[in-house]
């Protein structure tokens, strides 16, 4: 297993990482999954969210990654029709954002710690609590905000072709 | 001296018993694999492997059959604790999950999505109607409606808060529709 590479969420008017995946959740509803390619350890999942928190509500507001058929994934390719925004209805649960120094990397999932983290409650897609936990102090040197290590690399496929992009 | 003879003949019964269950057992697909991974043996090895194991194994079986047997009893006893971890581990509504009878209409104006935005279809469950459609269709022939909650732990031992519909006919409790599946242990990931 490797670190992953975050969720990203637009938060208070800034850009930040989240160590959450709320369209997995959607998927394991029943949701539609397209099928998407992975072409890192790092990117299990094989797309990257951004996510936005506007008026209390969480949305998507864009989404990169590759299909199993070989074309470039948008929110078009899970959400017909909701080329700009889609409201996250189905997500009930914590959204935790990292914040400050990390403490003790981790390589495996969003594993790692940080000095603090905003969690978010969320039910149906509404900010019910926001609450941050103090996680401790890191030393000096320590890097500031999320990062992952090493990451195995490959080549994205097109379906039934076997080709390299 | 009579009973040495005694608890050695029980051993050597119990070893032929071992030896004829391990001949007929089929050979695992990776013991064949690294079988025609090894490529050819030296006359050492083969010496080792035919004669000198079964040999020290023989020995053992026949001397100390008491423990082997004890420890051959525990390894079936967890093997079916195993299975039975396995079974339960697929996931099925129990009649102690069901939480009350509800309507069709009933579900579908309890989960009507609005967004003042418009960013999603005005349906029953929004971006997830077709889950719902999919799970009407579904119905069984006089099934009644009920919604359930329950704890559920996988195969991988991660336990899961559950919430949902299902349709329920007699003492079958299917197919079931998941509202709601948030992971308890693995909240931080």
């Amino acid at each position: 297993m490797t670190a992953q590479i975050s969720e990203q969420l637009i938060f208070e008017g800034q850009k930040v990482a989240l160590l959450s995946n709320p369209l997995s959740d959607y998927f394991n509803l029943g949701g539609c999954n397209p099928g998407f390619q992975s072409t890192s350890t790092a990117l299990w999942r094989g797309y990257v969210g951004t996510w936005e928190i506007l008026n209390d509500r969480l949305y998507l507001v864009a989404l990169i990654g590759t299909l199993k058929s070989g074309d470039k994934a948008d929110l078009e390719s899970v959400f017909p029709g909701f080329s700009d925004r889609v409201f996250a209805h189905w997500f009930s649960g914590t959204l935790r954002i990292p914040q400050g120094k990390r403490l003790e990397y981790v390589h495996m999932g969003y594993g790692s710690t940080y000095e603090r983290d905003v969690l978010l409650s969320l039910q149906n897609g509404v900010v019910v609590k926001q609450e941050i936990r103090n996680n401790g102090v890191a030393a000096e040197d320590a890097p500031d905000g999320y990062s992952i290590g090493g990451m195995t690399t490959w080549p994205s496929r097109k379906a039934n072709q076997g080709e390299h992009k | 001296m009579i009973w040495l003879w005694l608890y050695l003949g029980l051993g050597l019964i119990f070893g032929l018993g071992v030896y004829v269950q391990n001949a007929r057992r089929p050979k695992s697909g990776i013991g064949l694999l690294l079988e025609s991974m090894r490529g050819a043996q030296s006359r050492m090895d083969q010496i080792l492997e035919k004669v000198v194991v079964p040999a020290l194994g023989s020995i053992l079986v026949v001397a100390a059959w008491p423990a082997v047997l004890a420890w051959y009893l525990n390894e079936k006893k967890k093997e079916k604790v195993e299975v039975t971890r396995r079974v339960e581990a697929v996931f099925r509504v129990r009649p102690e999950d069901l939480t009350g009878q509800t309507t069709i209409a009933e579900v579908e104006t309890s989960n009507f999505i609005k967004d003042p935005l418009g960013a999603v279809p005005e349906l029953p469950f929004g971006h997830l109607n077709a889950v719902w459609t999919d799970f009407v269709a579904s119905r069984p022939a006089d099934a009644q409606l009920w919604t359930f909650a329950c704890n559920w732990t996988s195969e991988w031992r991660t336990q899961y808060s559950r919430n949902g519909y299902v349709w329920v006919v007699g003492g079958t409790l299917s197919p079931w529709m998941l509202t709601q599946d948030n992971a308890l242990a693995d909240e931080d990931e």
